[in-house]
């Protein structure tokens, strides 16, 4: 099967499929953003001594983790734009509503994950950590600098290389919503063409490529954190 | 809101059973209570070949579970939904579809939570078994995996929350389960999307929140009963 | 009954075993002793095979266990091996734990099975804790139930691998009592083991292992008393001042 004789892969599909590739990324980069900051903001809140505070992402994060990606995004793009103000709406709808509402679920939920994954960095680090260093005569800011944030970053790396992971293939969601993204354009592509395995198989493999990108940074991260945990040890 | 549990409460529940498929919550249920009753023997399989000795399966398994986890859930669908009547030369149904979807993926994420179980069995038990004169199947079958199977208990439950969350994804080739009759009632309703999106979440998140804390519950009493362990 | 020839056995660059030769013959009791790291607990390991050796001959009742042909399983079943750190199996019970292997792999029912594991119980002094899971077990009972897991198999020879190692002090004796009895009916025993006490009393031979390579072979009351060797002497009062 050389390259030329894959139907899929000529004009117009090709543009097709470029499009909807160059969609996932923005999706992608989009959502992962907000997912990074969302999430660092909820671990901060968690972390506040107000009680209150602390309630408010741990009941959101509940939220997000037990109800499907897929109920999430059907939410944010039917119900969300009904309780918004006219003005809103109205500038909702002149951009593309569809990518940006669920560029903002996918956000919002993986943002869950994510703070998850930064709270278990940070408590990974024992207590005495923070005693021998402060012992030292380290400063608070210090012993975070020098102390519990490189330790907490090691042990969070892999596991927001997972979540990027996660969060990578789940861009493929909001085609259920209508967005041009990858899965949409090869599904278009299909009821176009009907060669089905063609574009199913050319799909699965750039998924795969970038997928496998992904958890091959991961398992760099995962060596590298690993390497310099032993070195901390001896 | 509650109008609309009134109105369509049944079928929420059950879908158009029984003038048409199994349904709503219920479908929601038992398509992922199939999967995992069907996933679960793969997983086990796989995870030994991961941590065996034999080349060929470590390769083999690798790959199923690198596959698997590097292609998205829906694309898996898409391609049971394709093949699946080749394969079975008829149309088998959008539920058995789901099913099998679920399995292929399940069985990779399954498998490695069982594999992570295997690794992190002290090394000793199977030494044990090994000077006793247990050959590698029997050390398997008596020592190692009733011990898996205790101690991942709670991970496993974890991953039936997100098959149940996954078995969602069965909508978009129109399979009948809960997410379906939600918007099923939604087209009916048409202006009601807050309320009808607000039951289908609540809903869902009443179901896998009371499995997650299930979940947690079983780690911290068997975490608790292992740290007593002697060595 | 156990015969070792030129053994070498090698991790990486470390040469763990060298060259080790000698007899460990029927109903006598022989302990392995030496600084850690000397290669005691490998040298016993490779009496099962729980390591392979890198050259050199092993055999038992003259057969080289090490034979293309032979059927490991069913060679081990005829060895116990007790190990430091007990390794019983958590998810059964004490009853369980010693039933196991003669059920399933001598096909012995189940009610001999478990008439046997009660009356080795009770010679262990461990009657009553029948259905206790390990868990609840100390040390010492843990131990001792390992043993009697070995014995359940009705083996010729028992190897024990520093099997007072992991133990609380005051626990250390109930075992060696118990290893002790086992001599004293003529078991053909190889341990591994610091207990000098226990050697005294009950061995019968003494080898000393230092880097590797042993360094002779000793009638007990010799090794105590009349030994010249400046590397026994320099770890028996190592030993004493503990």
């Amino acid at each position: 099967m050389s390259f030329e004789s894959i139907a899929v892969l000529q004009e117009p599909y090709l543009s097709w499929l470029l499009q909807g590739l160059s969609l996932t990324f923005a999706l992608f980069i989009f959502s992962w953003t907000i997912a990074f900051v969302l999430g660092f903001l909820l671990l901060l809140m968690r972390m506040s001594p107000i009680k209150v505070i602390a309630w408010i992402p741990a009941a959101y994060i509940e939220l997000a983790r037990n109800i499907p990606l897929l109920v999430q995004i059907m939410f944010w793009y039917f119900a969300v734009p009904m309780l918004l103000p006219d003005f809103l709406q109205k500038a909702l709808n002149r951009w593309d509503s569809g990518f940006i509402l669920a560029g903002l679920a996918l956000g919002f939920c993986m943002a869950a994950y994510f703070s998850e994954s930064f709270r278990s960095g940070v408590r990974s680090i024992n207590n005495t950590q923070v005693e021998a260093s402060r012992a030292l005569g380290f400063s608070f800011l210090r012993t975070m600098q020098y102390i519990v944030f490189p330790q907490a970053l090691r042990a969070t790396i892999p596991l927001i290389m997972n979540n990027t992971l996660l969060l990578f293939k789940n861009t493929s969601i909001a085609m259920a919503i209508g967005v041009h993204e990858l899965m949409y354009q090869v599904l278009s592509i299909n009821n176009d063409t009907f060669r089905t395995f063609e574009i199913f198989f050319v799909a699965t493999i750039v998924y795969l490529f970038f997928s496998i990108l992904i958890m091959i940074a991961g398992e760099f991260a995962e060596r590298w954190a690993k390497k310099s945990r032993r070195a901390s040890n001896a | 809101m509650l109008e609309i549990i009134n109105d369509y409460w049944l079928f929420f529940l059950i879908g158009q059973y029984p003038h048409g498929p199994l349904g709503g919550l219920a479908g929601t249920l038992l398509l992922a209570t199939i999967c995992l009753i069907l996933a679960l023997p793969c997983s086990i399989l796989i995870a030994i070949g991961r941590t065996g000795k034999n080349r060929f399966w470590r390769g083999v398994t690798f790959v199923i579970v690198y596959v698997m986890r590097g292609t998205p859930f829906l694309m898996i669908i898409f391609w049971a939904h394709f093949l699946g009547p080749i394969i079975f030369g008829t149309s088998i149904g959008a539920f058995w579809v789901m099913v099998i979807a679920l399995v292929l993926y399940e069985s990779a994420y399954l498998a490695e939570v069982i594999r992570a179980g295997i690794e992190s069995l002290p090394y000793g038990q199977t030494e044990a078994a090994k000077a006793m004169g247990f050959s590698r199947t029997k050390t398997m079958i008596l020592i190692v995996l009733p011990q898996v199977m205790y101690n991942s208990f709670p991970a496993l439950l974890s991953q039936f929350v997100s098959i149940i969350k996954e078995t969602s994804l069965g909508f978009v080739i129109g399979v009948h389960e809960f997410t379906f009759a939600a918007s099923q009632v939604n087209s009916i309703l048409l202006v009601k999307p807050v309320e009808i999106y607000l039951i289908l979440g609540l809903t869902f998140f009443i179901v896998c929140f009371t499995f997650t804390s299930a979940a947690r519950w079983l780690e911290r009493r068997i975490g608790k009963s292992q740290g007593v362990l002697p060595a | 009954m156990i015969t070792v020839e030129n053994v070498n056995k090698s991790f990486g660059k470390l040469r763990a075993l060298q060259d080790i030769s000698g007899n460990f013959p029927k109903g006598t009791v022989t302990v392995v002793c030496g600084p850690s790291g000397s290669g005691k607990s490998t040298l016993i390991r490779t009496l099962n095979r729980l390591e392979e050796i890198d050259s050199g001959r092993i055999t038992i009742d003259g057969r080289d266990i090490y034979e293309p042909n032979i059927n490991l399983d069913q060679f081990r079943m005829s060895l116990g091996f007790v190990f430091q750190q007990f390794n019983l199996f958590p998810h059964l019970s004490v009853l369980d734990n010693i039933t196991l292997a003669p059920r399933r792999l001598k096909g012995i029912a189940r009610d001999e099975a478990e008439q046997m594991a009660s009356d080795l119980l009770r010679r262990v002094k461990l009657s009553g804790k029948e259905h206790e899971y390990p868990e609840s077990l100390s040390g010492g009972q843990a131990q001792r139930v390992a043993i009697v897991r070995c014995l359940a198999m009705q083996p010729k020879i028992m190897l024990f691998d520093e099997p007072t190692s992991a133990l609380d002090p005051e626990m250390i004796s109930e075992v060696l009592d118990v290893m002790g009895d086992l001599a004293s009916e003529g078991m053909t025993m190889v341990c591994v083991t610091h207990e000098m006490g226990f050697a005294r009393s009950v061995a019968n031979s003494i080898w000393f292992l230092e880097d590797g390579q042993k360094h002779g072979e000793f009638p007990v009351d010799d090794f105590f008393q009349g030994t010249t060797d400046p590397r026994i002497s320099l770890f028996l009062s190592h030993l004493n001042r503990e």
